[in-house]
């Protein structure tokens, strides 16, 4: 999962598959995302992992780095499935 | 040279905003950079060149291919960047406004650069660009990519210019989007469906116009550090926090915008609309070009929101427009009428390959017509100030709102920084200098009169605890011309010796009769010369008057006579008929003879009891007395008697309800100003149309009327009247109405209107009609009169800005005591809660507001009241009058507007129950309500339909026309009938009218009595009087009326 979620921010969001994220790598706060990519993020994955993101729900500690989103996006699909 | 493309959505607005205003710079983006250090021209030159080069949106230009605007990029665009030496003493804002000035030839080149050297450390680069290949994220690619060939070239190291990304790849970017946005199409399409009614900024609707103005201007208001600090500080906050700092502050510059707007145009429902930069991708963040677009954002503002409240709210909505705002949504419905833009911008500029630089972006002063205002979140240089930039409409904006708004936007946004749990409401809007005029000058009585009332009218007095009654004043009149005419009737004219004389001996009788001061006595007479030698022998007494129209139902009668607690009633013989009371009935006629053997000597009690108690309509079904006193009757008396009185010995009707406090202008101020008053007796029927003979007669140069009197006589000629001045009161008087009165009178006729609820005596609030500047749909009520105060005031006491729509408060000498044995109703309405502004003040209902010139306009009520013809009706009060008929369980009645002009507005019930004849309610109601209270129409409905707060939705109700309307109708039976019929629908508007419907009660009023009377002679080649229509209210008895008529003209022709 993580995987697929780096390799659409690499591609579509930073338009730049050179670059190496680490699942570590702050998104919002180096200003590599901004809002309205962070939503991008957001429609990819509802549509990829078919869970629904409620707004309640964008929050920094759900989508400050790839690792944060996966974890999310796991719990997320427990709590729909 | 590239193929031909369409426009995105974005840019076709653009395009066709452009077209709208040919050679006007709506759409020019235009900064300037001042460098502080050296610059090597031709360096700077060749960079230039080589970012034009670099940027196909640079090159694009525009035309039109079959009616089709295409955009195509050349493949070369020559362009020689201008260098200039700053010649030492020319003014550079004036270059810079003549610059700004100048229109881009679209097909040509879209942009403006030019280098201009004060010093060998100061240039100053100028940049401009046509919003069509540009916006302020652009700009700042097109300053970064700048300032970063220039710094290669300088040092000759390389550099990839191929990295900014080519426009081209948006346009496909854009049409890729749309086929695959579908939930995004959907949202906006919904968005667009939902979007409110243009709020008016301080209540200012703009000039209708078909190319309205794009005059606009920037008002700069810095934060300040400290400010912007605080804010920064804010956005770390946990209810505060959102993914980056520019949305958190997006949110509430948002959520302060939405408070004021709220708070200046009292909507609640309200949009603004914002820009997406729709650069999501990190290639699209470094593309000169337009990628932004307008999308809305659509809150209702609650009576109960804090900003915290109202922030939760706006930063879920932040959320829902990042994720739907995607590129090629815009379209021109999903803006409409949206007048308040609000533009966070992220784009900034540093330091120019490592020269400092001051970035500024400037205006061209046109803007977008449709945008009031557009708030610009800026902080190009990144240093933490933030500013706000407010881009006013200049038809709107004013010099002096200009100046204010800035100011009370401030106030708003540093409540939310100091307390974001507080209400919204909370902070106060004005600044002091605002209360001063506002409150203080206008207030003030000296600057009172000289607006709107003739220079005579300076000379003030004081009303001090030691004040002349209203009694005094006319005892004056009698000292001092004992011989002249106070009261003509009929034929009869009476000197003010002989008034007084009879005033006295009645005075005296009332006395054996056990009046004294603190006495209440009733007077159920018609307007006769009995009604005013009663009302001062009342007040000779030291009693008090209360005024009963004789056409009341005897129910209402019996109430207010029970309510008032009456010692003594006055009265006339046909009168006395039904009355049933406990106390005492004084009949005139029976006891002439008695009352005519009292002395006639000088009688004055000295008391404190009121003047009169008034009865007016109450919410909770019955009517209720409004105490005045003599001091405040003698201040609006003695003023109308300054303000109106430019002539000895005036003389004037008196011909309206003396349940009416707008009689008492009529009823006393001819007897306090050596004039005559001419008394008009109400007539056996129906409508009181004793109007027409006042007119007629042409005797009186001063009358005190209605709007709806004055409809009656519009459009006919009266130049030969002797009336000088009109005051006109009791409803919203129309401007037009006011145009025609004034034309169809000799031009020397004054026009005054005058406000004033019975509660504040009379009239507090005048203004002269004035044909050369009243521009609103209702003439304005004006300023206070002499020794009154008017505020007007927001939901939590605050005064509102100038302009803006609040309640109106009055204050002052003329405020009634209180409600008769109401004390609850008295401590809401008199309130004592701002004394800051006044000891007591009178809550009117009324919304008003100050205009731009400082005059109050009238604007409605807030609660059910409604007026027709004048006459003030609580819908409440009808409503509980139906809710207690055994059938009805529960009901709305509410007001229509009216079919046509002429015609009045009319009252409906809707009732839910079992289903009544409306005969039988009307009845029902008739037994306690005036004439003019009873709902002409009566519609049964299985639910009132509730809105989602579970009041009655009104809105949802049907409208007349469409009501099953529950008159019994009879179908006409004979020729008379049918073309009665004909007639009575031409004028009042309906087809389904029976035979036995009144004429009142299907819409009818004394204005159609006219109009229906006029084709009736007509139709019938005959002559008949107005008062007929009234007299035989009916069709089938007007019919059979005109018959006999008809009959009676034949049989006297066979005998001749």
């Amino acid at each position: 999962m993580t995987n697929t979620i780096t390799t659409y921010i690499e591609k579509e969001i930073l338009n730049s598959p050179d670059t190496q994220l680490t699942d570590q790598d702050d998104l919002l706060g180096s200003g590599l995302v901004d809002s309205m990519g962070l939503m991008r993020i957001i429609a990819f994955i509802e549509e990829e992992f078919g869970i629904a993101v409620p707004p309640t729900d964008m929050v920094i500690e759900h989508f400050m780095n790839i690792e944060a989103i996966s974890n999310y996006v796991l719990k997320r699909q427990t709590i729909d499935g | 040279m590239s193929i031909s493309k369409s426009l995105t959505n974005s840019q076709l607005l653009l395009w066709t905003g452009q077209q709208l205003y040919p050679n006007t710079p709506l759409y020019n983006m235009i900064f300037t950079f001042e460098l502080s250090g050296k610059i090597e021209v031709e360096i700077f030159r060749e960079a230039f060149r080589l970012l034009v080069q670099h940027s196909d949106a640079m090159r694009t230009v525009f035309e039109v291919v079959n009616g089709v605007p295409q955009q195509k990029v050349l493949s070369e665009l020559v362009y020689e960047m201008e260098v200039m030496d700053w010649v030492e003493g020319e003014d550079f804002e004036v270059w810079l406004a003549d610059r700004n000035g100048r229109m881009f030839d679209l097909s040509r080149c879209l942009f403006d650069s030019v280098l201009i050297r004060f010093s060998e450390e100061k240039y100053v680069w100028y940049s401009s660009q046509h919003h069509l290949i540009s916006d302020a994220w652009s700009a700042s690619v097109l300053y970064r990519n700048m300032a970063e060939i220039y710094g290669h070239l300088l040092n000759k190291t390389k550099h990839k210019i191929s990295e900014i990304t080519l426009f081209n790849s948006y346009l496909n970017y854009e049409k890729e989007n749309h086929k695959k946005a579908n939930s995004a199409i959907q949202f906006w399409q919904q968005k667009s469906q939902s979007l409110p009614q243009t709020p008016r900024l301080y209540g200012i609707s703009k000039p209708k116009d078909n190319i309205p103005p794009t005059q606009s201007q920037r008002i700069i208001c810095d934060l300040g550090l400290e400010r912007s600090t605080r804010l920064r500080a804010l956005t770390r906050e946990a209810d505060i926090r959102a993914w980056t700092e520019h949305l958190s502050l997006f949110n509430i510059f948002t959520t302060v915008l939405f408070a004021w707007l709220h708070r200046i145009s009292g909507q609640s429902e309200l949009a603004i609309s914002t820009p997406a930069h729709n650069r999501p991708t990190a290639a699209f963040k470094n593309m000169p070009g337009v990628c932004i677009e307008l999308f809305p954002l659509i809150h209702s503002i609650e009576k109960n929101d804090t900003f915290k409240r109202l922030f939760q709210r706006i930063s879920v909505s932040s959320l829902e427009f990042l994720k739907y705002a995607q590129s090629g949504m815009v379209s021109p419905e999903l803006n409409r009428g949206i007048n308040v833009v609000l533009n966070y911008i992220h784009a900034t500029f540093e330091d120019f390959n490592g020269i400092p630089v001051t970035s500024n972006w400037l205006y061209s002063n046109h803007a977008d017509a449709i945008h009031d205002l557009r708030l610009q979140v800026v902080n190009f240089s990144a240093t933490g100030n933030i500013q706000l930039y407010f881009d006013v409409n200049e038809a709107v904006f004013d010099v002096t709102l200009k100046n204010r708004i800035k100011g009370h936007f401030l106030k708003l946004l540093d409540a939310f920084i100091a307390d974001r749990t507080q209400s919204i409401f909370k902070a106060s809007l004005i600044s002091e200098k605002e209360y001063q005029e506002i409150i203080i000058d206008f207030n003030n009585e000296k600057n009172k009169m000289s607006d709107t009332l003739e220079p005579k009218m300076s000379d003030t007095f004081e009303v001090s605890d030691i004040f002349m009654s209203v009694l005094e004043l006319f005892e004056h009149q009698v000292k001092n011309n004992p011989e002249n005419i106070a009261i003509s009737y009929k034929k009869e004219n009476c000197t003010y010796s002989d008034f007084n004389k009879k005033i006295n001996q009645l005075a005296h009788y009332l006395q054996s009769k056990n009046i004294r001061p603190g006495s209440r006595v009733a007077i159920y007479t018609k307007r006769s010369p009995d009604l005013l030698v009663s009302i001062f022998a009342v007040w000779k007494c030291g009693a008090t008057y209360i005024p009963i129209a004789t056409d009341y139902p005897m129910e209402r009668v019996q109430y207010m006579l029970k309510d008032v607690q009456a010692d003594l009633l006055i009265t006339h013989r046909n009168l006395a008929v039904d009355i049933n009371t406990d106390g005492l009935v004084l009949n005139l006629d029976n006891e002439y003879k008695k009352i005519r053997k009292n002395i006639d000597t000088y009688l004055s009690v000295k008391s404190d009891a009121p003047a009169y108690i008034i009865y007016t309509s109450g919410s909770t079904g019955k009517p209720k007395g409004v105490v005045v006193s003599h001091k405040s009757l003698s201040n609006y008396l003695q003023w109308a008697k300054s303000a109106y009185i430019t002539k000895p010995n005036p003389t004037m009707p008196l011909f309206t309800s003396i349940s009416f406090d707008l009689t008492v202008t009529s009823l006393f101020l001819p007897l306090i100003s050596n004039g005559q008053s001419i008394i008009y007796e109400e007539n056996e029927t129906g409508a009181d149309l004793a109007l027409l003979d006042v007119i007629e007669e042409n005797k009186v140069d001063i009358i005190k009327l209605t709007p709806s009197h004055l409809a009656l006589l519009k459009g006919k000629n009266y130049e030969n009247s002797l009336i000088r001045t009109m005051i006109v009161g009791g409803e919203d008087f129309k401007t037009d109405l006011a145009f025609s009165i004034q034309y169809s009178f000799s031009k020397k006729i004054k026009i005054y209107n005058e406000y004033g609820p019975t509660e504040a005596t009379v009239g507090c609030i005048v203004q002269q009609f004035n044909t050369k500047n009243t521009v609103q749909k209702s003439v304005p009520i004006g300023v206070p009169i002499a020794n009154m105060q008017a505020f007007i005031l927001d939901d939590f006491g605050h005064p509102v800005p100038q302009g803006v729509v609040g309640e109106l408060y009055v204050a002052g000498a003329g405020l009634a005591e209180k409600y008769w044995q109401r004390a609850d109703l008295t401590k809401e309405k008199f309130t004592k809660k701002h004394t800051a502004l006044a000891p007591r003040m009178y809550r009117t209902g009324d919304l008003a507001r100050l205009n731009e010139s400082g005059q109050l306009e009238y604007l409605g009520r807030i609660d059910q009241q409604v007026k027709i013809s004048g006459r003030r009706i609580e819908l409440g009060e009808i409503e509980a009058v139906l809710n207690t008929h055994p059938l009805v369980k529960n009901c709305v009645v509410t007001l229509q507007a009216a079919r046509n002009e002429t015609l009045d507005p009319q009252l409906a019930a809707f009732y839910t129950g079992t289903k009544t004849a409306a005969n039988v309610l009307r009845k029902h109601l008739a037994r306690q309500l005036p004439d003019y209270m009873l709902p002409a129409y009566f519609s049964y409905l299985d639910t009132l339909p509730l809105t989602k707060n579970g009041k009655i939705n009104h809105a949802a109700l049907p409208v007349l026309n469409s009501a099953v309307s529950e008159h019994i109708y009879v179908a006409p039976s004979n020729e008379f009938e049918e073309i009665l019929h004909e007639l009575w629908s031409e004028v009042l508007e309906i087809e389904e009218i029976g035979v036995h419907d009144k004429f009142l009660n299907v819409g009818g009023n004394s204005l159609a009595a006219l109009r229906l009377v006029t084709r009736i002679e007509e139709a019938f080649d005959l002559k008949i009087t107005v008062n007929k229509v009234f007299e035989y209210p009916t069709i089938a008895e007007l019919g059979k009326h005109i018959e006999a008529v008809i009959l009676e003209i034949l049989e006297q022709e066979a005998n001749q």
